[in-house]
């Protein structure tokens, strides 16, 4: 069994539904897999930090899958693009034994080595902006999700990275002529992936026995 | 020979010049070659003609009820950046203020007394800087698309600002910190084609 906690703010004004297209792609990915729990947090749990904190520490210390998507910046996921509900120093700890990906601005920065340095397996993010096109919002979807996808096909964190950079450049490829513009965000998009911690880890290095819980 | 898409705009108090060899020299190689002796009416053809290419040549002074050139230049590029405009004057230089046209980024300075050659030589500069002006790149493929697709929300920054593809254009030709990293993104892209042999610099 493989837990995993999804995080979206969905209720964010400006990119709420292209943080719910993501998760509702990244559930499917997820459960598809067969033998994986998912909690699910939509932005009434991460109003504060509270539910959010119970939720990690009922994993505590087990393994378990991370994945947000918010808006951040170098040192937090943010709700709203302004209120903290992970944050260095207030309670990015809490994800020690996690296997963390986050489509957020800038988190890659501070934030993902802060959570490998408290004992966290692996960070998967961003250490720039990054943008979303309304025009074809679906490819950057798609680009977004493609980490967990290839991930959950068990291939291990840098392998299912360069999976994801590859599908961006599939799509520059397929779009540039016709887009530049969102063509040159995608570019951006993939050139702020960030690895922090063990790269070599696969969904199987999250897998705990039935009975653990 | 094909002549340039470039309008070039003249601006001068002094119809004198209007037959200058320097004008019927540019209309050799240049589409368009527009003579304006009243400051807002070329200001007025210049906010209309955003879209097109045109280089500016801007005298400095004019009636005392008339804009200066500074004035002038100023006025434009508050609707862009992008329009190279070349001051071309006889004013005591020792007497007239330039920072606030260096600030404002006039692309040379020639003396009233240059002659044809040279203002033409400049002329082709400003056309050449137009041509590998990224951001001049951009307008173009902004001002490409239709009037409906340019009004629909285009994309969203990371404060949450919603941009239509008109705004992100007014960001590129104003030249703000926004508008200079979309066209610098696209350098990006265009690197990245480069490197991956997608595209060739001979097209």
């Amino acid at each position: 069994m493989v837990n995993a906690i999804l995080v979206r703010d969905n209720a964010d004004v400006a990119l709420g539904d292209f943080f719910e297209n993501c998760h509702n792609q990244t559930k499917a990915i997820v459960e598809s897999v067969g033998d994986v729990s998912v909690d699910e947090m939509e932005s009434t749990h991460i109003d504060t930090d509270i539910v959010i904190n119970m939720k990690i520490n009922s994993l505590h210390p087990y393994p378990f899958l991370f994945i947000s998507y918010t808006h951040g910046n170098e040192t937090a996921l943010l709700k709203d693009g302004r209120m903290p509900f992970i944050a260095v120093g207030q309670n990015h700890q809490l994800l020690k034994n996690a296997c963390v990906y986050c489509y957020a601005c800038k988190a890659g920065k501070e934030l993902g080595r802060a959570i490998i340095h408290a004992g966290g397996k692996c960070f998967v993010g961003y250490n720039d902006s990054v943008e979303v096109h309304l025009r074809q919002p679906e490819i950057f979807a798609e680009c977004a999700t493609h980490f967990i996808r290839s991930f959950s096909a068990n291939n291990n964190v840098i392998q299912s990275a360069q999976e994801m950079k590859a599908k961006y450049t599939e799509h520059i490829d397929n779009i540039y002529k016709t887009n530049a513009l969102s063509a040159a965000s995608l570019v951006k998009n993939r050139d702020a992936i960030v690895i922090h911690g063990d790269n070599g880890l696969s969904l199987n290095d999250f897998r705990t026995t039935p009975n653990s819980f | 020979m094909k002549k340039l898409d470039t309008t070039i705009v003249v601006i001068d108090d002094d119809i004198n010049f209007k037959r200058d060899p320097f004008i019927v020299e540019a209309r050799e190689f240049f589409k368009d070659v527009r003579f304006f002796d009243i400051p807002q009416d070329a200001i007025k053809y210049i906010s209309e003609n955003l879209e097109k290419r045109l280089i500016v040549i801007l005298d400095l002074l004019f009636p005392s009820n008339e804009p200066t050139g500074n004035e002038i230049l100023k006025t434009i590029r508050e609707s862009t950046f992008l329009i190279p405009v070349i001051i071309w004057s006889g004013v005591d230089e020792a007497k007239w203020s330039f920072p606030d046209l260096i600030n404002n980024n006039a692309f040379a300075y020639l003396k009233k007394g240059a002659s044809s050659a040279e203002i033409i030589a400049k002329l082709f500069e400003a056309n050449t800087s137009i041509n590998n002006d990224i951001s001049s790149a951009l307008e173009s493929w902004i001002e490409a698309n239709s009037e409906k697709d340019r009004e629909a929300p285009y994309m969203l920054t990371v404060d949450g600002r919603t941009l239509s593809l008109n705004d992100i254009l007014n960001e590129v030709r104003m030249q703000t910190p926004e508008g200079i990293e979309f066209s610098k993104k696209l350098t990006t892209l265009t690197i990245d084609l480069l490197a991956r042999n997608k595209e060739s610099l001979n097209g």
